[in-house]
């Protein structure tokens, strides 16, 4: 029987958690380029610290979503003591699905008219 | 910034876990020295808004961390479980068996002997007694000296008096029913507020007064409905109506736990035996005036008493008096008996988690193969102690749930076992304390038990060989040592009990039925009549089938009977031995089997004419040489009011209290001398005595619908129930020992099976240079019994001083008896010698061959 990964367990995520798997789906990032990042998409809504950030990230690479990452972008630009992180396949996966279950919430919420449809341009 | 850099890195060390830190806390300051630096350049403002944030951030995420922790390890522990459930649900059994016996009987321990009596100002109550110099057990007072005391004694603020008697609740079938009488003033003197009504008024409290009851609050509800309804309602008692004043709540168990009723004691004042000083009937208990101490009130009570001697030299001689706090009349054998079982329970409780801890450790060595994997693997000590700390945690909760819920069976059939040997007001629930002494111990095995194969796997990998075996041949001997102590004690005990089975109560107990007869009061006025009613039951009993003789007597035999001062005619007046006094029907000897030793029974012609007395044997011993008894005159009771009795007979020594106390001095008077209202009618059956259960209480109600029946017991149920509480204690502590047999034999097994599997080389080799099966058995077993030799002797000795402590207990044995101790040895040696066997023949089965090529 092929192994295939039920993201469903690990559903709902809280904001930190889906912005810390949104800032590494376009590529690795370092923890305070994650930090930044969440900031400056968020305007500042979600604002994740030192130590909720590196919990979720030791969680996260317990439970097997995020990896460590080997490749460094160019020694040369880089602190060589600093580490990269990036989304595996698994975690890539539950970002997806969490994306969808809002999806989805927001669908039911515009069919009882809570919500207007999205104007179309 | 270094200041700030080295403050984050002591903010992170103090909020977050270790393991975290190691993997983290670098990356970490890295990040917040970026941060810093932006926020500096903004301004002083954003830098506290910044520190603000990560002190914010290091509460909410550190806790979450550990949580996180705790669950990973929970989920490690539930693996591992589930790889080798046996030693798990084994080890939470055992641990749990432990906690059960130990919470309960904690419990009955805690209510019994360091729960203040549950009175308000319970250290402040007293109870006066007369120590007697015919008996080793205090006496009451009788009431003409409580009415002494209460006015003179100036220590106390009050003084009440209480007596227990029973009486026949009217209804549609009459009932009998304890109660109590009581002074007006008892109480307030225990600060007890009834649940309906009111107390008595000392006017209430007098001969003559109009009859007033206070009620228990269930009967109350039982015949009212509620304890406001009965208020003011009468309920018919022994022929009156009293009305009733109060209802008195369901916790107050005063002077007993089964008194349904209390009345006015001073309304019984007018009756003769009350106004008696020789009738030693009053519990007497006081409060201590604020600042008096008990030895004040003793001093002074003490003076009182032998002012009262001086002004009636013949009263009382020699009596002393005797005030000790209430809470200590939990009587000595009480103590000695909830003692023993709390000691027993806790030499249970060092076994079974001791046994856990080796199980532990035998499956922590058993481990070292996987804990070296793991350390090599990057795994810290800390953490693999964790783990080994959260199994045994699971392993401590489980058995502790198991316990607690094992404990709640057990208590109710402790507490039912040891009624007899619990104080009244004692209500044994399982308690907070009972339960925080099974936390506690679960606690203590965790951290015990959890670092101990801990630290013993974890030194595995340093340290391997021989010495490895030392902590558990250490736990060995200590069980041995703590279950032998206990196999002592409870063999002592169950040669006791054997002996006091074999006891000659001095009639014969079989085919014996008791039904106890009261005619009512109301229609039953006079001597002839209750007489003649007692006369007319035993002559209709005799004709139906079944029956071999019949007669009535009071109080019977294994009764608590009444007692006075026995004189002998030309003797001294004052200060004869006591000696009980029974009034029965002839017949009564023949029909219990009491031999008649001398001289004649009595007939139907006594009661009339000369008074008349048949003594015991021991009696007669006592005061005249051999024949020499018969013809002589005696008085029993208070000496100058009470007639001479002449001795018509001498029967032999019962033991009528209890079996276990040598046959007291015993005399008899005929019932038609001086009727009592209420006897025991016995019935000697051919066949099985509850046969005929129904005929004779037929025969019984015919004559008189009226007349109250207490319900019938058999007199082997009697005597089986007179030694109820000494049976159960001996069962309780022989299952505790019995226990600790099998888990200390199981210990060694276990222990020896694994020394064998592990040293299969060893062994191979000496079986391949020769070594005979029997020389390898004898050397395994040898092996096996060496740790428990020294556990064995230690055992032995303390076995003699625990049973020296628990010496009151024991019965025609001495604690030093040397067969109990030969026996005891013998049969330990036995068991181990069993333990070893099978562990010793695998070792002799072993192939060298295999042995050898599988190292």
């Amino acid at each position: 029987v092929p192994y295939r990964f039920d993201p469903e367990p690990y559903l709902p995520l809280t904001a930190p958690m889906f912005q810390l798997l949104l800032a590494l789906a376009d590529g690795e990032k370092h923890g305070y380029a994650i930090l930044k990042e969440v900031d400056r998409r968020t305007a500042g809504r979600v604002r994740l610290s030192a130590g909720t950030l590196y919990g979720l990230l030791k969680r996260f690479i317990d439970e097997g979503l995020i990896a460590e990452s080997s490749e460094r972008p160019d020694p040369a630009l880089d602190d060589e003591r600093r580490r990269y992180y990036r989304l595996t396949a698994n975690g890539r996966a539950v970002a997806v699905a969490e994306a969808r279950r809002m999806e989805q919430a927001v669908c039911d919420a515009r069919a009882k008219q809570l919500l207007r449809n999205p104007r179309t341009s | 910034m270094p200041r700030d850099s080295r403050l984050f890195r002591l903010l992170v060390r103090l909020a977050f876990p270790r393991e975290f830190r190691a993997g983290y806390a670098d990356e970490m300051s890295r990040t917040f020295a970026v941060q810093h630096r932006e926020a500096r350049s903004r301004g002083p403002r954003a830098l506290a808004a910044l520190w603000a944030e990560m002190a914010l951030d290091a509460m909410r995420s550190g806790p979450r961390l550990y949580v996180d922790q705790l669950r990973q390890d929970l989920r490690q522990a539930r693996r591992t479980i589930a790889r080798q459930p046996g030693f798990f649900v084994v080890g939470s059994l055992v641990l749990g068996i432990g906690i059960a016996a130990a919470t309960a009987i904690f419990s009955i321990v805690d209510a019994a002997l360091l729960r203040p009596i549950p009175f308000d100002g319970p250290d402040r109550l007293v109870a006066v007694r007369e120590q007697v110099p015919q008996d080793t057990r205090p006496w009451e007072l009788s009431y003409p000296a409580f009415l002494g005391l209460r006015e003179h004694a100036t220590t106390l603020e009050h003084a009440a008096a209480s007596m227990r008697y029973g009486v026949t609740l009217a209804g549609a079938e009459p009932r009998l029913t304890e109660a109590a009488a009581i002074s007006s003033d008892l109480l307030e003197t225990l600060r007890v507020r009834p649940a309906a009504g009111r107390r008595f008024t000392a006017a209430e409290d007098i001969p003559g007064a109009a009859p007033v009851i206070l009620l228990r609050e269930t009967l109350a509800r039982e015949r009212f409905g509620t304890p406001e309804a009965a208020v003011g309602k009468t309920i018919p008692v022994d022929g009156d109506a009293p009305t009733i004043v109060g209802v008195l709540p369901e916790s107050f168990r005063f002077p007993g736990a089964d008194i349904d009723v209390w009345m006015p004691i001073g309304q019984l004042a007018g009756e003769p035996w009350m106004r008696d000083r020789a009738v030693h009937v009053a519990l007497v208990i006081g409060r201590l005036r604020p600042g008096a101490t008990v030895a004040a009130a003793r001093a002074e009570l003490t003076a009182w008493m032998d002012a009262e001697h001086a002004r009636q030299p013949n009263a009382d001689p020699g009596h002393r008096i005797l005030v000790r706090p209430l809470a200590s009349q939990v009587s000595a054998a009480s103590r000695t008996t909830v003692a023993a079982l709390g000691g027993a329970v806790l030499l249970l409780l060092v076994v079974t988690c001791s046994s856990v801890g080796l199980l532990l450790v035998t499956r922590a060595s058993g481990r070292t193969s996987e804990v070296s994997v793991r350390l090599s693997l990057g795994a810290t000590r800390g953490r693999l102690t964790r783990q080994f700390l959260t199994e045994t945690a699971c392993v401590a909760a489980v058995g502790t749930a198991a316990g607690i819920a094992g404990a709640m069976a057990l208590l109710d059939y402790l507490v039912h076992g040891l009624a007899d040997a619990l104080p009244p007001f004692v209500v044994p629930r399982i308690n907070v304390a009972a339960l925080g002494a099974a936390a506690v111990t679960a606690v203590v095995v965790t951290l015990v038990c959890g670092i101990v194969p801990a630290a013993a796997a974890l030194s595995f990998v340093r340290i391997p060989g021989a010495q490895r075996h030392r902590p558990r041949h250490r736990l060995i001997a200590v069980q041995v040592a703590i279950s032998c102590v206990l196999v002592v004690v409870a063999a002592l005990l169950a040669r006791s009990l054997d002996r006091l089975l074999r006891v000659d109560p001095g009639f014969r107990s079989d085919h014996l039925l008791l039904i106890r007869v009261s005619a009512p009061i109301a229609s039953y006025t006079s001597a002839a009549d209750i007489t003649r009613f007692f006369e007319t039951i035993r002559a209709r009993v005799r004709t139906l089938p079944g029956v071999v003789a019949v007669a009535a007597g009071a109080p019977a035999p294994l009764t608590a009977g009444s007692v006075g001062d026995l004189h002998v005619e030309g003797g001294t007046d004052v200060g004869g031995p006591v000696a009980t006094y029974r009034r029965v029907q002839p017949g009564y000897f023949a029909t219990l089997g009491i031999p008649l030793l001398e001289g004649r029974d009595f007939t139907d012609r006594d009661g009339a004419g000369e008074r008349v007395v048949i003594i015991s044997a021991g009696v007669a011993r006592r005061f005249w040489p051999p024949h020499g008894a018969i013809g002589r005159r005696i008085k029993v009771g208070s000496a100058p009011r009470e007639p001479w009795l002449r001795i018509v007979g001498v029967v032999g020594d019962v033991r009528n209290q209890t079996l276990e106390d040598a046959p007291e001095l015993a005399t008899y008077e005929p019932h038609a001398q001086r009727p009592w209202n209420a006897l025991f009618v016995i019935v000697r059956t051919a066949g099985e005595p509850t046969a005929l259960v129904s005929a004779v209480r037929r025969a019984i109600r015919d004559l008189e619908p009226q007349a109250v029946l207490s319900p019938p017991s058999t007199m082997e149920a009697r005597m089986a129930e007179s030694i109820a509480a000494r049976r159960f204690y001996t069962v309780v502590v022989g299952t505790f020992a019995m226990t600790t047999i099998v888990l200390v034999a199981l210990a060694v097994y276990g222990a020896l099976s694994y020394s064998v599997a592990s040293r299969r080389r060893e062994i191979g080799i000496r079986c391949a240079v020769g070594a005979s099966t029997a020389a390898l058995r004898r050397f395994v077993v040898g092996e096996g019994l060496r740790p428990t030799v020294a556990g064995l002797a230690a055992g032995l000795a303390g076995g003699a001083a625990a049973a020296w402590f628990a010496r009151s207990l024991l019965f025609d044995i001495g604690p030093d008896d040397p067969l109990t101790y030969a026996g005891v040895a013998a049969f330990f040696l036995l068991v181990l010698a069993a333990a070893t066997w099978l562990p010793a023949r695998r070792a002799a089965r072993i192939d060298p061959t295999i042995a050898l090529r599988v190292e």
